[in-house]
């Protein structure tokens, strides 16, 4: 599982690789809390991901109750279309923003 | 193509420990491999014996003993049949609360969505108690277009 951070302006950008399982989402839940922690806007560009299931699921959703709680953002973009699917299946689709690609996503978020 | 004609079967035994998840995809993929399954079947039945096994590793013990889960595989007759074991306390999967998927994030809990995943993915289920063990049947049918 890769996990990469770059900031682009105000938008702390998290770049997810391979595959976001119950093993794996501890570690990348651990990582994003500590992001969670310090920003303000975290997008996660899942293009790179290849398989998720609810535990993935389960570290987003605490993203982004964790976000929202300090009026902070947190967006997700890139989502294959298997992926994109699972979210669907699960009714998050609504409850994300989801964006087609972080260049699409960067464009939406407020300047600053 | 999928193999037709033929069983092609395979198994393997998965400790209580959720790094096992790790070999248990390894092994699904490799399943997958051999039997030349379709990319959306083979993401699809991932999930589903994931969640399957996940859920005992992490709820199906009164004790902090180790266990082993055993995890069976079997195509034929153009579906996928899974058999997943364990000796854990006795609990129904398909028995699990429905999932409102209509929620908004303010009520929606962090966990229970990896049975309603499960089911979803799946075309049948099957839950049985056959001595002292619970026994879980999944299949899918693995040439329909998804």
């Amino acid at each position: 599982m890769d996990v990469n951070e770059t900031r682009k302006g105000a938008v702390m950008v998290v770049t997810l690789g391979g595959r976001l399982d119950s093993f794996q989402a501890e570690g990348v839940k651990q990582k994003l809390l500590d992001l969670g922690a310090v920003e303000k806007r975290i997008l996660v560009d899942c293009a790179g991901l290849e398989y998720i299931s609810s535990a993935g699921l389960g570290v987003f959703l605490l993203m982004l109750k964790t976000m929202k709680k300090k009026d902070g953002e947190f967006c997700l973009c890139g989502l294959n279309e298997r992926i994109r699917e699972v979210f669907e299946i699960s009714g998050l689709h609504k409850v994300f923003t989801l964006y087609k690609s972080q260049e699409e996503a960067l464009a939406a978020a407020p300047q600053g | 193509m999928v193999q037709r004609g033929r069983k092609v079967r395979a198994s393997i035994r998965i400790k209580n420990r959720l790094e096992e998840i790790e070999r248990l995809h390894l092994f699904w993929n490799g399943f997958a491999d051999r039997t030349g399954l379709a990319p959306e079947i083979r993401f699809k039945v991932e999930l589903a014996l994931e969640e399957a096994v996940a859920n005992i590793v992490r709820y199906g013990f009164a004790d902090d003993l180790g266990h082993e889960i055993a995890v069976g595989l079997e195509l034929h007759g153009g579906t996928v049949h899974i058999r997943v074991e364990d000796d854990g306390r006795p609990f129904n999967p398909l028995k699990a609360p429905p999932v409102d998927v209509e929620q908004l994030l303010e009520q929606r809990p962090i966990g229970g969505l990896g049975i309603y995943l499960m089911r979803s993915v799946m075309d049948g289920a099957r839950y049985r108690r056959i001595a002292g063990r619970n026994v879980l049947s999944l299949t899918k049918a693995v040439d329909r277009k998804e």
